[in-house]
C-alpha cells in the first residue's frame, strides 16, 4: 500500500478500507487522517507480520496450521547429538543470504587445532575479501577477529553487487597463515543503479505500471551516500 | 483484440510427512486438509467449468513429494480414515445445531463437503487424485509442471551444481512417471532464483519459469516491457514476471481479497471452541486442541467478536472480487497496452493451498473468474506454455537474485533460527557426491542403498523445515526430519566406508522414506 494507492482512493473507499482493518473513525475525519490510521495500522501489522510484501510466504505457512500453537525456540534449536556436531576438516562455507549479509560457518581439525595451541601467542580472524571484477585477486579486505570457540558468523558486507572471498586465518605474532577460504561468493544487487526515469519514456511507464515504487529498488536520491540497508539480523 | 493475457499458475506444494511408524501422525494433516479443502475442490471446480464448456486455462506445479504423497496407498488409506471421521463429526455437528437457523446450515455445508470429498476420492478417483489432474492435463486445459525434487531453496546451494542437478532430474523423473510427459516448466521453490539456474534448467529441456518482480527489474539488462513481457536468459530460459498488483489483491493477509469481513474465518474452529468431551475424538490424542475444519464464523474484523459466517454472502462476495479483479487487471493491460508493441501479460502465481485451506471461497472465486474471463471480453486466459509459443521472441535479460520471501532474499531460510543445519546438509550433499564417484557402476543391495542415501540428501534439502523453525511452527518436527535424514545418511556413508551392511535397517528405511522410487543416486555424480 503506497500513497500513491491512497490517493487514487476516493474518500468512501477509504473508509471502507479503514472499517476492513476494524478501525473505528469519526465521520467527517479529513482524508489525510483517515490516511494516517490506515498506515499506522499497516505498520504496526507489519511489525507483527514482518512485512506485508511478504505475503506469500505467510500464506504458504498457513497449510501448516494444525494447530495454533507456536513452537519454542528450544525446538527448533539442534538436538544435543547435533549442537556440537563437527567432521574434523579445517573449512569454511560463506552463503549469501542478501545484499548486506552473509552466513559463514568454519571448522578446524584436530590437527590444524594442536598446531595453534603450539603457536604459543596465536589467534584466529576472519579476512573478508572482496574481489576484483575478475573474481580472482583481492581488491581491498578487512578482518574480523574471532575466537577459538566461535563455529560461524553472520559477516556485514560493504557493497551490494559486488564478489567477496572469506578466509579463515590464524595470525601469530606479525604473521598470517591462511587455514581454509570459501568460494568466491557474488552478492545481489540491491537498488537499479539508475532512475526509472533515465529510461525512455515508454520503458519508464511501464516500469511505474509493473509496481516499481512499491518494491524499493530505485536508488537514493543524488547526493544522499547512505545505502538502504536491508533488515538483516547479525551477530 | 486483446488487450492482455492473463496466466495464473498455483504451486500446490507439501513436504514429505509420511510417518509410518505411527499410527496417526499430526503433520500428515497437512495432506489431509489440503485434500479435503483445496485439491479435490479445485478438481470439483475444473469438472464444473469443463461441464459447461468453459475455456479455462490454467497453470499449475504439482511437486514431486506432493505427487508422492499422492500417489502412496497408505496415505490414501489414513485419509480414507480422516474423512471417515469428519463425516461422522459433521454428523454429529447437524445433530447438535441443526435447528438453529444460523448454525444449522454450516453444519449441512461441511458434512456436503466431507460427503463430496469422500465420493470424489473413494468412487470418482479410486483414490488417484494424480490421475484427475492429469485428465485436465491431457485435454489442455490444464498445465502440468514440476518444482524442485524435494522443494529445495536452490540459491542457497548454487556452489553445489551436483545437488541442483539431483534436485532438478529428480523432479523431471517423477513428473514423467507421474504424467508420462517431459514438464516444459518448473516452478522454483519460493520463487528463489540466481544467476546461473537458468543454464542448468536449459540443460534439462527445461523451457520456462517464474520470477518475482523484483527479481526481474534488477536484472541486466533492465526489461524494457516491466513485468508486462517475460524475458529470455542468456541461456535461452523464459523466465515469466509475476505481476505485483495482482499477488497483493489475492495473497496480502490485511488487504487482500481473502481478508474481507464476509468470508470465513480460518482460526475460529469447534477443535477450540468446543468441550473436549464432544470434541475428543476428533483432535490430537491427550486432548490436544488442533484445527478440525469446522468453522462458523466469519472474519468480520480486527475483533474477537466474530459474526455467524454466511456462505451464501460469501459467495457472493467471492463472485465480485472475481470482477473486480478482471477490471483491474483489463485496466493495467489497457495502460500497459498503449506502451507495448504486443498484448500486455500478468502473470499471477499463488500457493495452492491458499485457495479453500486458507482463503475457503478460493476456488469459488476461480471458478467466477473463469467464468467471467471467458464470457467478457479484454482479457484472454493463457498458460505459461501458450504465451511462450505465441510469442517466442523475449528481451534477454538476466534476473537477479531474488525469492518472495520477506526480503527478497534468502532471509527466511538462512536465519538464527535455522541457520545451523546447513553445516551437515552441506557435508552429505559432499559426501553423497563422494560417494557417486567412488561407486558410479553398484547393482543390487548396494545400489538400493546408494538410492536411499541420496533420497536422505533431497529429503534434508527441503525448503519447508528451515521456513516451519523460522516460523515456529512444528519447528520440533522439521528439526526432527532434518536431524533424521541426517542420521540415516550418515549411517549409510559409514556402512558403505566400513564395507558392512545392516539389510534389515536398510529395508526398513526404503519402506519409511519411499519416496522417488525411480531414484538414480547417479544424479550427485561430478558433472564433466
Amino acid at each position: 500500500m503506497t500513497s500513491e494507492k491512497f490517493e487514487s482512493l476516493s474518500d468512501e473507499e477509504l473508509y471502507a478500507l479503514a472499517d476492513k482493518m476494524g478501525l473505528d473513525l469519526p465521520p467527517g475525519l479529513a482524508r489525510v487522517f483517515v490516511a494516517e490510521e490506515i498506515l499506522e495500522a499497516l505498520e504496526e501489522d507489519s511489525l507483527e507480520r514482518r512485512s506485508s510484501a511478504s505475503a506469500p510466504m505467510h500464506v504458504d505457512e498457513k497449510k501448516f496450521s494444525c494447530s495454533d500453537a507456536l513452537s519454542g525456540v528450544d525446538e527448533c534449536r539442534a538436538s544435543a547429538a547435533f549442537a556440537d556436531r563437527r567432521y574434523n576438516e579445517t573449512m569454511i562455507r560463506a552463503l549469501v543470504r542478501d545484499p548486506s549479509w552473509a552466513f559463514a560457518y568454519w571448522d578446524i581439525a584436530e590437527a590444524d587445532r594442536s598446531a595453534l595451541h603450539a603457536d604459543g601467542v596465536a589467534s584466529l580472524f576472519l579476512r573478508v575479501v572482496e574481489l576484483d571484477e575478475g573474481g580472482e585477486s583481492a581488491r581491498e579486505f578487512f578482518d574480523i577477529p574471532i575466537s577459538e570457540g566461535d563455529a560461524q558468523w553472520y559477516i556485514n558486507l560493504p557493497h551490494a553487487k559486488a564478489r567477496y572471498r572469506i578466509e579463515l586465518r590464524l595470525r601469530s605474532g606479525s604473521r598470517s597463515r591462511l587455514l581454509a577460504r570459501s568460494t568466491a561468493l557474488s552478492v545481489p544487487r540491491q537498488t537499479l543503479e539508475f532512475h526509472a526515469t533515465a529510461l525512455d519514456a515508454r520503458s519508464s511507464e511501464l516500469l511505474r505500471l509493473s509496481g516499481l515504487e512499491g518494491l524499493g529498488i530505485e536508488p537514493p536520491p543524488a547526493g544522499n551516500p547512505l545505502r538502504i540497508l536491508s533488515g538483516g539480523e547479525g551477530e | 483484440m486483446y488487450s492482455g493475457y492473463l496466466a495464473l499458475v498455483l504451486n500446490a506444494h507439501l513436504p514429505f510427512v509420511r510417518q509410518p511408524e505411527y499410527p496417526r501422525f499430526l503433520e500428515e494433516r497437512w495432506l489431509f486438509e489440503a485434500l479435503s479443502e483445496t485439491y479435490l475442490p479445485l478438481l470439483r471446480v475444473f469438472r464444473r467449468l469443463e461441464a459447461d464448456n468453459v475455456p479455462w486455462k490454467l497453470t499449475m506445479s504439482l511437486s514431486p513429494t506432493l505427487c508422492a504423497m499422492l500417489s502412496d496407498q497408505l496415505l490414501a488409506e489414513r485419509y480414507r480414515s480422516y474423512l471417515e471421521l469428519q463425516v461422522e463429526l459433521a454428523a454429529k455437528e447437524c445433530a447438535r445445531v441443526g435447528d438453529d437457523p444460523v448454525f444449522g446450515p454450516l453444519a449441512q455445508l461441511y458434512e456436503g463437503l466431507y460427503r463430496a470429498n469422500w465420493a470424489d476420492f473413494e468412487d470418482l478417483y479410486g483414490r488417484d487424485v494424480l490421475s484427475a489432474f492429469d485428465y485436465h492435463y491431457k485435454r489442455g486445459r490444464l498445465e502440468l509442471i514440476t518444482s524442485a525434487a524435494t522443494h529445495a531453496f536452490l540459491p542457497l546451494y548454487r556452489d553445489c551444481p551436483e545437488a541442483i542437478s539431483a534436485q532438478i532430474e529428480t523432479a523431471i523423473v517423477a513428473h514423467r512417471r507421474a504424467f508420462g510427459k517431459h514438464p516444459a516448466g518448473f516452478w522454483l521453490p519460493q520463487l528463489g532464483w540466481y544467476p546461473g539456474i537458468d543454464a542448468t534448467l536449459r540443460a534439462y529441456n527445461i523451457q520456462y519459469s517464474v520470477v518475482t518482480t523484483r527479481g526481474a527489474l534488477l536484472g541486466e539488462p533492465t526489461p524494457r516491457m516491466g513485468s508486462f513481457a517475460p524475458v529470455a536468459t542468456p541461456a535461452g530460459l523464459v523466465a515469466f514476471i509475476r505481476d505485483a498488483a495482482a499477488t497483493e489483491s489475492v495473497c496480502s493477509e490485511l488487504t487482500g481479497y481473502p481478508a474481507d469481513p464476509v468470508y470465513r474465518d480460518f482460526y475460529r474452529d469447534i477443535g477450540f471452541d468446543l468441550p473436549l468431551d464432544y470434541i475428543a475424538p476428533y483432535i490430537e490424542e491427550g486432548g490436544v486442541r488442533i484445527f478440525t475444519g469446522f468453522k462458523y464464523w466469519a472474519v468480520t474484523g480486527r475483533t474477537d467478536q466474530k459474526r455467524p459466517y454466511d456462505a451464501e454472502a460469501a459467495g457472493l462476495r467471492a463472485d465480485e472480487h472475481a470482477a473486480l479483479f478482471l477490471k483491474e487487471r483489463h485496466a493495467a493491460a489497457c495502460r500497459a497496452s498503449a506502451a507495448l508493441d504486443r498484448p500486455a501479460l500478468m502473470v499471477c502465481p499463488y500457493d495452492a493451498e491458499l485457495f479453500g485451506h486458507w482463503w475457503f471461497e478460493g476456488p469459488l472465486w476461480l471458478e467466477s473468474l473463469f467464468r467471467r474471463a471467458a464470457a467478457e471480453p479484454g482479457l484472454k486466459l493463457a498458460t505459461l506454455g501458450e504465451y511462450h509459443r505465441l510469442y517466442p521472441e523475449s528481451q534477454v535479460s538476466e534476473p537477479e537474485f531474488s525469492s518472495w520471501s520477506d526480503g527478497g532474499y534468502a532471509e527466511v531460510w538462512l536465519d538464527g533460527a535455522n541457520d545451523w543445519i546447513y553445516r551437515h546438509v552441506f557435508k552429505a550433499i559432499e559426501r553423497m557426491t563422494e560417494l557417486a564417484e567412488r561407486f558410479p557402476n553398484e547393482t543390487g543391495l548396494r545400489e538400493r542403498i546408494l538410492n536411499q542415501a541420496a533420497r536422505e540428501v533431497l529429503l534434508m534439502m527441503s525448503s519447508d523445515w528451515p521456513l516451519l523453525m523460522r516460523a515456529g511452527k512444528s519447528g520440533a518436527f522439521a528439526r526432527g526430519r532434518i536431524e533424521d535424514a541426517v542420521s540415516n545418511f550418515d549411517r549409510i556413508y559409514e556402512m558403505l566406508s566400513s564395507n558392512t551392511v545392516g539389510t534389515e535397517w536398510i529395508t526398513r528405511l526404503e519402506k519409511r522414506d519411499n519416496v522417488f522410487p525411480d531414484i538414480n543416486y547417479r544424479v550427485f555424480r561430478k558433472k564433466r
